[in-house]
């Protein structure tokens, strides 16, 4: 290619890279990149929780359940021992052949 | 907003830097990657994959350079990722082209519409530049158009690319004549000025 040609060429080709240059962007778009950029930062910060959040719930969660059963626990265990305790006592009372109705009789309380 | 309060504030989520972010940087941002990709709709696109990058990686801003220089370095790099997505899309309409199943419009993208007589009209001479662009090699493409589109001083390029300034001269000049090569090889006439 001759030095003229190629000159006339390389001006063609600076003319079309100017009018590229002069393609301006849609006056709304950086209204659309903000909207599409925050919904999607929103969308991040909601999925972003700490990773150790659910694990606490959880955890706290059995040692609530865990908790119940032991004080539920406890209950029987004492129900049971009162029982055992009662059931003793009227052992002891048979024994000593405690009458229940003589309990009731005031006279035996009276010195007449 | 400085640019120190800008970078403290995407840090934390503010949503004012964000909008600031946004409304400073948006038209630089969205040209030069439409200057790369050549359609405005992708460009908007990739600003939106720069921008979001920017935030995400605010925190690592350590200014040493210009927050401009970093935040063109960032859209640069993702215009380039997006433009070889679209070559490679590319590829794929040059298949069906081979098949007889591309339409005119997939063909133009590709630099291959023109007339019967080999003239270029001058909305379709945008698209035989964009295509002469992406057939450049990367380096002299990013060079080429930093100079010429982006009408940055050598040493500003040497800045974003690390090149050196007669690298850069190198490239500019190697882009010129592969330009001008497959200028000739088109068939060169101007229809529409």
């Amino acid at each position: 290619m001759d030095q003229h040609k190629q000159m006339h060429k390389y001006s063609e080709l600076e003319r079309a890279i100017e009018r590229e240059k002069a393609v301006e962007p849609d006056p709304f778009a950086g209204t659309r990149i903000l909207q599409r950029l925050e919904s999607r930062l929103n969308a991040r910060r909601s999925i972003s929780q700490p990773a150790w959040r659910p694990v606490l719930i959880s955890v706290l969660f059995l040692a609530a359940m865990t908790a119940g059963f032991f004080v539920g626990n406890q209950g029987k265990i004492r129900k049971a021992a009162y029982t055992d305790m009662a059931t003793q006592i009227e052992i002891l009372r048979t024994g000593f052949y405690v009458n229940d109705f003589v309990d009731e009789d005031i006279n035996l309380l009276s010195n007449e | 907003m400085t640019e120190q309060e800008l970078i403290r504030g995407l840090t934390s989520g503010n949503r004012e830097a964000v909008k600031s972010l946004v409304e400073t940087y948006q038209k630089k941002v969205i040209k030069t990657a439409y200057y790369y990709l050549g359609d405005m709709e992708e460009a908007e696109d990739t600003a939106q994959e720069v921008f979001l990058e920017i935030i995400r990686s605010a925190g690592k801003f350590r200014g040493s350079s210009a927050l401009s220089t970093w935040i063109y370095r960032i859209t640069v790099n993702r215009s380039l990722n997006a433009a070889k997505k679209k070559k490679r899309r590319q590829i794929f309409v040059r298949m069906e082209k081979m098949l007889g199943m591309a339409k005119a419009t997939e063909m133009a993208t590709t630099g291959e519409l023109l007339h019967e007589n080999g003239e270029v009209s001058g909305e379709e001479s945008f698209a035989w530049l964009r295509a002469a662009l992406a057939g450049l090699p990367e380096n002299q493409r990013k060079v080429f158009i930093m100079s010429k589109y982006d009408e940055m001083s050598y040493r500003e390029i040497s800045e974003v690319t690390g090149f050196s300034i007669s690298a850069i001269e190198s490239l500019i000049h190697r882009a010129k004549m592969n330009l001008l090569k497959k200028f000739s090889s088109h068939g060169p006439t101007q229809t529409n000025a």
